[in-house]
């Protein structure tokens, strides 16, 4: 009797896959001779042959509508799902844009300092210990002439590629003039002229407009190379922050509702990009 | 003749034609629909993922190999958004797993179902004495099955109600047939032992007859 238990006990867990037909070989052989001499393990083959058949005679539910029919515009709806961020998350700018204002942060923040520096010591102090030769040959071929060739561009330029991470100032004042070149891009005298008055115009703007800090270029000043100097490093600082200002604007703007009120947000980067959160 | 799924899926992948990947929505949506419904227990649920479920092979098509058949892979996708739904639930209900296998609860780490003991039913069975009808029958087993494990469940469902063999369902449910084995036993053990009281040896207990 015991033997027989122990038996069911080995044969017991095989009885399903027996009855699905998914033993094969011995173990099939195993399980027939054990049933022709089991009447227990009969039984629970036949039980679970008819918990098969009730199982398989569960009615078919079937979709409250045709998925196919629907499917254009299920994928339509998926899609726009997929490519619309939450509601209460907007992305502020790209990733290379994001990029692009740090270093200009960076930038003005490096300038700032050094500027203030200059205004603080003696200008031409300042200039010969603060300014390497780097900046004192830009300096002085802004001074010569406002805008430059492209030779001197490119020269100037790859000047600024080779030196470190700390002339970002400089590199920076280097994109804003090849901004200006599509009007430079000729050796025209009209066009240097023209481009000439432009950086000028800006200059002065900018270094009116960046507070008392910017040093205005002076034509008569006795000390032409450290004002021009001075002034040339405060553009890309204003612009800066210019940038910055017109980002906070955005942002502002961003998070305004349409009856003017703004929401509390918090910002967040991943590697999108920035985004701000509605809190 | 018909074509074979795979046959459709290669015309779709070379024309791009939208109405071969609709006849092949169309051929499974509700073999999906119903599986994933005996798996959940729930209409919203089981429409939902039945719908992910199309997505995810209109997303993926490209990607399908011929190295398991269109009806698996198609059920393999449904298996995991069923198993991601049933996860989603439990850290929501933060339940317990009580596993009527014993192997699933000692060896295996996907036992995370919100197994119920045989008196743990929700909606207790009618007692035997009483006369149920068909419909009542069906219910009964529908609610038995409900109460298996997950991984339990799944099984018995692919098998007893759709109709895989175990090596295909193994291949769905990412484990090995010995597994697959014994989930189907234990599932079904408990089954019958929750039925018992209305079982003869030809299906639900006469008691209705």
């Amino acid at each position: 009797m015991s033997s027989k238990n122990s038996q069911c006990e080995k044969f017991v867990p095989m009885l399903d896959a027996f009855v699905d037909n998914e033993l094969e070989g011995s173990e099939k052989e195993q399980v027939v001779l054990h049933l022709a001499a089991c009447d227990d393990c009969t039984r629970q083959v036949k039980e679970i042959e008819a918990l098969k058949v009730s199982l398989s005679s569960l009615p078919r539910r079937q979709m409250k509508f045709d998925l196919a029919d629907n499917f254009d515009e299920v994928l339509s709806r998926s899609s726009s799902a997929q490519s619309e961020p939450p509601s209460n998350v907007v992305p502020l700018r790209s990733k290379r844009k994001w990029l692009v204002a740090s270093a200009t942060a960076a930038a003005a923040v490096v300038i700032a300092i050094a500027g203030s520096i200059v205004l603080k010591g003696d200008p031409q102090q300042v200039a010969h210990s603060n300014v390497d030769e780097q900046s004192k040959m830009m300096a002085v071929k802004s001074a010569g002439s406002p805008v430059q060739n492209d030779s001197e561009s490119s020269s100037a330029q790859s000047a600024v590629d080779t030196h470190s991470k700390e002339d970002l100032a400089q590199t920076q004042q280097q994109e804003r003039i090849a901004a200006h070149r599509p009007q430079s891009n000729t050796n025209s005298p009209a066009a240097n002229k023209t481009a000439g008055a432009h950086l000028s115009e800006e200059t002065e703007r900018l270094a009116h407009g960046e507070s008392t800090t910017a040093v205005a270029p002076n034509s008569e000043s006795t000390e032409p190379l450290v004002a021009q100097q001075s002034t040339k490093t405060v553009v890309p600082a204003s612009q800066a922050i210019q940038s910055n200002r017109a980002a906070s604007s955005e942002l502002l703007a961003l998070y305004e509702d349409d009856d003017g009120i703004s929401s509390d947000i918090g910002v967040s980067t991943d590697e999108d990009g920035l985004y701000a959160i509605k809190l | 003749m018909d074509l074979t799924d795979e046959a459709i899926v290669e015309e779709f992948r070379q024309t791009g034609d939208s109405t071969k990947f609709k006849s092949l929505v169309r051929r499974y949506q509700n073999r999906v629909y119903n599986a994933a419904l005996r798996i959940l227990g729930n209409q919203d649920e089981a429409e939902e993922v039945t719908q992910d479920t199309f997505l995810k092979v209109h997303q993926g098509i490209t990607g399908f190999r011929k190295e398991a058949s269109f009806a698996s892979w198609i059920f393999r996708i449904a298996h995991n958004l069923c198993v991601d739904v049933v996860r989603t639930k439990q850290r929501r209900a933060g339940v317990k797993v009580v596993s009527f296998d014993p192997q699933s609860t000692q060896n295996e780490e996907d036992s995370l179902d919100p197994a119920v003991s045989l008196s743990q039913i929700a909606d207790p069975l009618p007692s035997p004495a009483q006369r149920v009808d068909l419909e009542e029958q069906q219910l009964f087993i529908e609610k038995t099955l409900l109460a298996l494990p997950e991984n339990q469940r799944t099984v018995v469902v692919l098998h007893d109600i759709e109709g895989f063999q175990y090596q295909e369902i193994a291949d769905i449910v990412g484990t090995s047939v010995g597994t697959v084995r014994s989930r189907l036993h234990y599932g079904r053990l408990k089954m019958r032992e929750l039925l018992a009281p209305y079982f003869d040896n030809q299906g639900v207990q006469a008691a209705s007859r």
